[in-house]
């Protein structure tokens, strides 16, 4: 394939990167980084959590060409973005475990697994507690925002059902969402509610 | 894209378990290449910060490329 030196290809960039052009590769950074950040932002939604898993995605990049392990088939951003979403998802597993077990002192303890993790009488009551003042704050919001809350979270249904059944775009069913999430945050907090076990 | 979606809800409802079902579910698919993805990205742009690209340049940089190694190598062992 030829390389062109106007407007390269990814797979200019990523050619001339492998053969000793380090300069390629900011050129390809800088081509795709909004879309990674924006990709890992949007699932996590914590940007000092984002930069990290952006970090790792870009240093994981920059050793697999080294190694000559990315194969081109014309969709480098597919694959950055593949590899963006697998380290999401080592870190969701990370916290899951974390939240199960505890490595104090390192010892063994027959109790610290997740089978004995599971809710207590106590616990259930307050669970209990909080989905009716969930609900209770839903009842608040205005009818277009509590139709999409109802719909998503009670009645499971997608985003692109919800927006069939109710008239409208994908886009203005998850700004509803959005806005109700900000009215019930913010009933929330006039009203001093805890809402966490 | 419509994990994605519930994806975004993350912080109101799904547990890690759910979001853990829903990100695997992800990898047997081909948003990572639909045009639908990438505009929807583009919609809801958020820039990284300078300093955080300045660290990943930094460590492009910071390395010797493996091809170099080996007659490096061979150099000194002829020394």
């Amino acid at each position: 394939m030829k390389l062109r030196k106007i407007n390269p290809t990814d797979y200019d960039l990523v050619k001339q990167y492998i053969d000793g052009n380090r300069d390629s590769f900011d050129i390809l950074i800088n081509r795709h980084k909004d879309r990674v950040y924006t990709y890992i932002f949007l699932i996590v939604k914590n940007h000092q959590l984002t930069e990290d898993l952006f970090q790792d995605t870009f240093i994981k990049v920059i050793r697999s060409l080294r190694l000559g392990k990315y194969q081109d088939n014309g969709k480098f951003l597919a694959w950055v973005l593949r590899i963006a979403h697998n380290l999401i998802i080592d870190h969701f597993r990370r916290e899951k475990q974390n939240k199960t077990f505890s490595k104090d002192d390192y010892e063994l303890d027959i109790f610290n697994s997740s089978k004995y993790s599971d809710c207590n009488c106590e616990e259930e009551l307050i669970k209990h507690q909080i989905h009716t003042d969930i609900r209770t704050l839903v009842e608040e919001l205005p009818p277009d925002q509590r139709e999409v809350v109802i719909l998503r979270h009670y009645k499971g249904l997608s985003f692109k059902d919800i927006a069939d059944q109710t008239d409208v775009s994908i886009n203005t069913a998850l700004g509803r969402m959005r806005y109700a999430l900000i009215n019930m945050r913010k009933i929330i907090e006039d009203k001093n509610m805890s809402l966490t076990l | 894209m419509d994990d994605l979606y519930t994806l975004q809800q993350n912080d109101f409802c799904n547990s890690v378990d759910e979001m853990l079902l829903l990100l695997e579910k992800m990898l047997g698919t081909n948003i990572f290449e639909s045009k639908e993805l990438y505009d929807y990205l583009d919609h809801f742009t958020k820039i990284p910060s300078d300093e955080l690209l300045q660290r990943i340049l930094k460590f492009k940089d910071s390395t010797i490329y493996l091809s170099l190694k080996p007659p490096v190598i061979t150099e000194f062992s002829l020394n």
